[in-house]
């Protein structure tokens, strides 16, 4: 077991690779739970349901006009694509996540002394398919 | 990023301004008004994933004239250089993205002048009115 940097993330969607762009990434998973308690129990009891997600990036701006998150992400606004996400890094043995999103937003910040940054907000679509990389 | 790249293209921008002498070496003695670019204060790696970007943190140090020849006042003699604006202005200079009228950086992506601190700088045992101007520098990591 070794504990893992997150430099090394890999994050793309629609096959275009932001990470360069990346300072920090997330997808969080989550399910349904549905109250399932009957008569006699002292506490609440659960079931689980259908499960949901979402996704976020972050990072900062660049001004290729091809390559960069404004160029790439922009006109995915509103559209759902694929989301791939390293967070071991690219590499045979590594874990991967796929998983369709909607995207939902995309924030451009500009303060007056620091670079530009970027964020990002994902709907994920569709279960999380995670693998191990070959 | 490579740190003798940068120093050559900063070098070669502030030798743009009149009148103004640049040292990358140490030179055994120094004309002012003269800047020394030394070594980098700080390189921070890893800005984003992938070696996607690196940062520096740059000092270099204005020497505007001795502290014992200079009768003019301190102020008169500083603010051409650390005006926002003007000629002699070494951060409109540093800072300036005018292709046509400067060559434009390919060693790194952005340079910002953040802050410069006034002192007392010492060459050779001579004291000369002087400036330390800070730079904040972005560029690519893997380079």
């Amino acid at each position: 077991m070794t504990f893992v940097h997150g430099r090394s993330t890999y994050i793309s969607l629609t096959s275009q690779d932001l990470s360069e762009f990346v300072t920090t990434s997330q997808i969080e998973s989550n399910s349904d739970s549905h109250d399932v308690t009957t008569y006699g129990q002292n506490a609440h009891k659960y079931k689980g349901g259908l499960t949901n997600g979402t996704g976020t990036m972050s990072g900062i701006y660049d001004n290729s006009t091809s390559a960069g998150p404004r160029a790439i992400i922009t006109p995915l606004i509103g559209s759902n694509v694929t989301l791939i996400r390293r967070p071991e890094g690219t590499g045979a043995g590594k874990a991967q996540d796929s998983v369709e999103v909607l995207v939902t937003k995309y924030v451009e910040t500009n303060p007056v002394a620091d670079m530009v940054t970027w964020s990002c907000d994902l709907q994920l679509s569709g279960t999380v398919t995670r693998t191990i990389q070959t | 990023m490579n740190i003798d790249d940068i120093s050559d293209e900063i070098a070669t921008r502030l030798r743009t301004i009149p009148g103004l002498r640049v040292y990358q070496d140490d030179p055994g003695s120094i004309d002012p008004p003269c800047v020394a670019i030394a070594l980098p204060e700080d390189i921070t790696f890893d800005q984003t994933y992938g070696r996607g970007s690196d940062r520096i943190t740059w000092t270099f140090a204005l020497m505007a004239a001795r502290l014992d020849a200079d009768k003019a006042r301190l102020t008169k003699r500083l603010s051409p250089y650390t005006s926002g604006s003007g000629e002699l202005s070494i951060k409109r200079v540093v800072e300036s993205e005018d292709a046509e009228a400067y060559t434009p950086y390919t060693a790194f992506h952005t340079i910002r002048l953040t802050r410069g601190e006034f002192a007392i700088l010492q060459y050779g045992s001579i004291d000369y009115q002087g400036v330390i101007f800070e730079a904040d520098i972005f560029g690519q990591g893997t380079a």
